[in-house]
């Protein structure tokens, strides 16, 4: 697994993704278009993919930052979820869905949307399936077991 | 005594339109005209003269010239073709690929094959009784038939050929979703969908048996409309498991037509009074069902995260991976559908058989 990282590293999201929000701020996907693998995004792993891809974070640091403004994180937690969060973007990285970008001097980030009442949860990346593989569904499967059963 | 086709056998041609999608197609063998005639009924294909039958088999140069290459898709028209050949022996595949291929796909003895021309977008679907070859700017498939898939009509019409037609008809924009679809008393539209033997046929019938209304068992048409998912259903008759019917005593009512293996084939829509309803399509959905057959005593419903609907449907999407960017439009299609709806997973119980009404109130409820 990549990481963890310093806070000033810099990423970038994979150009070739599609990102869908399914459930407003709580459940998203998303499709890595050259090889089908299929991803779901929890509440705070949206807000962080929003944010790096819309240029409001591009380093760990300005994630981190972010994430205090919008879920009003109390300052012992700083630690924790600065791993969580790291942690979070090794999975993308390793997944091919996030690079380091070149330089090392990090950019401002944007100022971050309040996430309302919603609690900080860890971020979470979950691979749920490929859909690289063509399947030929419906009737093909009897057809070809009734192909067998007359022999041809 | 079997009629035979020389070389100077009239083509004949059934023409319709299929998802919006005009198609013929094209045999000199009447035996194959009434089985297509029969499969597409509900599409009121025409019967006309067709043209004398074009070589099947042309070389690479030929074809080239004959259908344009892949640069050339943006310039090609919607029209689909589908040239149909009884043969005593199928061609080999290198005689329909000659430029090499890969096989993709395989489902028991029924394979699909990617040709290795740079230039032209071809497939060939083999098995041991039919082959199809697919051009995909051409728009046009050639099929040999064999004996042994002639003593299987259903199975050639369902199976052998439309595969290779809902290939042809992804490049036009169409994306065949393996799903029934039924309006419930309120017009609530519901998408019902899974694997094959997960239930679609049986939950649809019951649904129908209750006051709702079915447009489709089995298949879905699913394009853009004005920017947003349209769907429309795939008209043809419904299979039943034959074990319903001493279960359902109300489907003494529905004229049986040709039995396929375990099922029989019924003109649902006729029988439920939606032939007219089916020929429209429509946008926005409010509920998709993911059954499965559990063997328990009662049936459970269940609503789950619209991401494993979506998952769903996109591994129920024949050739969802096959030719980009259909992949992409496609998969934005079906992310739109979803979030339009809620989903729910059925545990299909033993009660549902004892009750067609039960899926309805469990549904309505």
């Amino acid at each position: 697994m990549p990481g963890p990282y310093p806070s000033e590293t810099r990423f970038q999201i994979k150009e070739g993704t599609s990102f869908t929000e399914l459930v407003e701020n709580r459940e998203a996907v998303l499709l890595d278009l050259d090889n089908l693998h299929y991803y779901t995004l929890n509440g705070t792993a949206i807000e962080i993919w929003r944010w790096m891809r819309g240029g409001e974070a591009a380093t760990l640091g300005q994630v981190i930052s972010n994430l205090h403004g919008a879920f009003r994180l109390p300052e012992a937690d700083f630690g924790r979820v600065e791993q969580e969060v790291s942690r979070f973007l090794g999975e993308l990285e390793q997944n091919g869905l996030l690079r380091l970008s070149e330089g090392s001097r990090p950019e401002q980030g944007g100022a971050a949307r309040g996430a309302g009442d919603r609690p900080y949860v860890p971020p979470q990346l979950k691979l749920a399936s490929s859909l690289s593989r063509v399947t030929l569904s419906g009737s093909s499967t009897i057809a070809t077991a009734a192909i067998s059963s007359t022999g041809g | 005594m079997e009629e035979r086709e020389g070389p100077d056998a009239i083509m004949r041609a059934l023409t319709f339109s299929l998802a919006g999608v005009p198609l013929e197609i094209r045999t000199p063998s009447r035996r194959l005209q009434e089985l297509f005639a029969g499969y597409f009924a509900a599409y009121a294909p025409r019967l006309g003269e067709g043209e004398k039958e074009p070589p099947p088999l042309l070389d690479e140069e030929e074809r080239r010239g004959a259908v344009g290459s892949k640069e050339e898709d943006s310039s090609i028209d919607q029209r689909v073709r589908l040239d149909l050949f009884r043969v005593d022996r199928l061609p080999e595949i290198s005689d329909l690929l000659p430029q090499g291929e890969r096989k993709i796909a395989q489902t028991g003895i029924l394979s699909l094959w990617q040709g290795l021309s740079s230039t032209i977008e071809e497939w060939v679907f083999l098995s041991e009784g039919a082959a199809f070859r697919v051009e995909g700017a051409a728009g046009r498939i050639t099929g040999w038939i064999a004996p042994a898939a002639l003593a299987l009509p259903q199975i050639l019409a369902n199976t052998m050929t439309l595969l290779p037609l809902l290939l042809l008809l992804r490049l036009k924009g169409r994306y065949h979703l393996h799903a029934a679809a039924v309006l419930s008393p309120k017009g609530a539209r519901w998408l019902i969908c899974g694997p094959p033997r997960a239930g679609k046929s049986t939950l649809t019938t019951a649904l129908g048996l209750s006051g709702w209304r079915p447009i489709a068992d089995d298949g879905l048409f699913l394009s853009a409309h004005r920017g947003v998912p349209f769907l429309e259903a795939f008209r043809k008759s419904f299979h039943l498991d034959r074990r319903l019917w001493e279960r359902w005593p109300k489907l003494a009512e529905i004229r049986q037509g040709p039995a396929s293996l375990e099922r029989i084939l019924v003109d649902g829509l006729s029988h439920f009074g939606t032939a007219e309803l089916a020929r429209s399509g429509w946008s926005g959905i409010d509920g998709i069902l993911l059954p499965r057959i559990s063997g328990e005593r009662q049936s459970q419903l269940a609503s789950i995260e619209p991401s494993r609907v979506l998952l769903t449907l996109a591994q129920e999407s024949v050739y969802f991976p096959l030719c980009p960017p259909h992949p992409q439009r496609q998969w934005t299609l079906l992310t739109e559908l979803v979030r339009q709806a809620r989903g729910y997973t059925l545990s299909a119980g033993e009660d549902l058989l004892d009750d067609p009404g039960r899926i309805a109130h469990l549904l309505e409820a």
